[in-house]
Parts: structure tokens; sequence; C-alpha cells
């Protein structure tokens, strides 16, 4: 209950965080607070003795997932910055395939 | 007792989580995500879910938290934020409405169980799990490498 709770409120701050970002390195702080709120939110599924296993497989594979979509966020920003000599986020408006 | 500690360590994820937010220096800032890494794998380890503190301790504060440390003290970036700190009020306030509203609708029973052993009973899975996440970093790293060169 506690941490259901504490997962939504730490889903707003990483929220908050990636709107009122400057830069991509805040971007990359406010997803991986958001990742955090998301394990938090799995707890329930180790209370339920049928649901246990299923929250295990789920773990693992956000765990997994969201570890290898952040490590191409870093990729990213490190070409970002090679290329354009900033990590400000006005240069990154441009998107798609100009980067 | 246990009601206790898992309230402490909530509030201290959302304080950092808070300070996070607050701090102007990445580097702070990404400490303090680091910190909220820790206290959500805290409770896990509280609760004997032992498989997924060790994910979460390994992987995400091992790996790609000590990476985002690294790449905040390489960039800091003065004054951050654009956005005013009333917003912070005002989140928070939705987060605390929304917060009430699932924890009171969330069915939990007592006493936490971990079956990490049904799901994986051997480690040949979690190896090729490692090996998928290595490489991924490796092609990109690579990719970093020849465009360097050219």
């Amino acid at each position: 209950m506690i941490e259901t709770a504490t997962s939504l409120g730490l889903l707003a701050v990483g929220y908050l965080i990636a709107v009122s970002a400057r830069d991509v390195i805040r971007i990359l702080i406010a997803l991986e607070l958001m990742f955090s709120a998301v394990f938090l939110s799995l707890i329930p599924f180790f209370t339920n003795p049928s649901l246990v296993v299923e929250g295990n497989a789920i773990a693992i594979l956000t765990v997994f997932t969201s570890a290898g979509e952040l490590l191409i966020l870093i990729s990213a920003i490190i070409f970002l910055d090679r290329k354009f000599r900033t990590t400000a986020i006005e240069t990154t408006n441009v998107g798609g395939d100009v980067l | 007792m246990d009601a206790v500690v898992v309230t402490l360590l909530s509030l201290l994820a959302v304080l950092f989580a808070v300070a996070s937010w607050a701090s102007k220096d990445n580097f702070y800032s990404a400490i303090y995500m680091s910190a909220v890494m820790l206290t959500v794998g805290g409770i896990y380890a509280f609760h004997g879910i032992y498989s997924v503190f060790v994910l979460i301790a390994f992987i995400f504060i091992g790996a790609i938290g000590i990476m985002t440390v690294a790449l905040a003290a390489t960039y800091r970036f003065i004054n951050p934020r654009n956005i005013s700190e009333n917003w912070l009020v005002i989140v928070e306030v939705l987060a605390i409405v929304f917060a009430v509203t699932a924890g009171i609708n969330t069915f939990m029973v007592d006493g936490f169980t971990d079956a990490f052993d049904k799901l994986l009973p051997d480690y040949l899975t979690m190896i090729a799990f490692l090996i998928v996440l290595t490489t991924l970093l490796m092609l990109s790293a690579i990719s970093m490498l020849r465009r360097g060169e050219a």
C-alpha cells in the first residue's frame, strides 16, 4: 500500500524533472527515477502467492529492458555532445534523422 | 515495526527525488537519484525479495546509476531548471491524491515471497540476458569508436 503510493509520488517528481529539464542529462535522471517508480509498483505482485512468478518475470524483463533503453540513451547523449558540443535540450528539438 | 521501516524508506525515497529535482548541479542530482534507487532496493531487501534487490543493485545502481553519475559529473550544468518551484507543490498535491487513491485500492496480503528459482531454475537464461545487454553496450562503444576514427 505504502509502496504503491510512493511509486506514484516518485513518478510525479520524475515527470516534473523531465518537463523542467534544460539539458538531456536531467532527462536521463528523470527517466531513471520513473523506472524506480515502476520497480516499486511491482511489489504487490510478491504478496499474492499465485502471482509471485509473474512478478519475478515482469521484474526481470523490466530491469533488462529499461537498462538497455538507458544504455542507448547514454550513447545518444554522447553522440549529441560530439556533434553539437552541447547537451542543451534545445539542440534536440529538431529530432528525427536530422541528428 | 515493518510498516514504520517501509514508511521511512518511502519518505526517504520521495525526499531524495525532490532533492534531485531541486539540485542545480547535475552531479548532485544524479547522486540523489542513486539514493532513490538504493531506497527502492532497500524496500525490496526489507521484504525479503532478494532476487529483485540484486537485479536493482547490480544492474541499475551498479551499472546504469554509476554511468549516469559519471556522465553528470562530466556535463555539469548550472541552473538546469526552467520552471517555477510552485509547480512542485501542485505536482506533489496531485501525486498525494493519486497515491492515496492507489494505496487504498491496492490489495496486498501480508507476507512476501520470492519465486525466482521457479522462474529461472538455472543461470543460463540470466547469462543470456547479460550477454545481450553487454553486446548492446559494446555495439554503442564500437559505433562511437568507429565514428571517432572516421
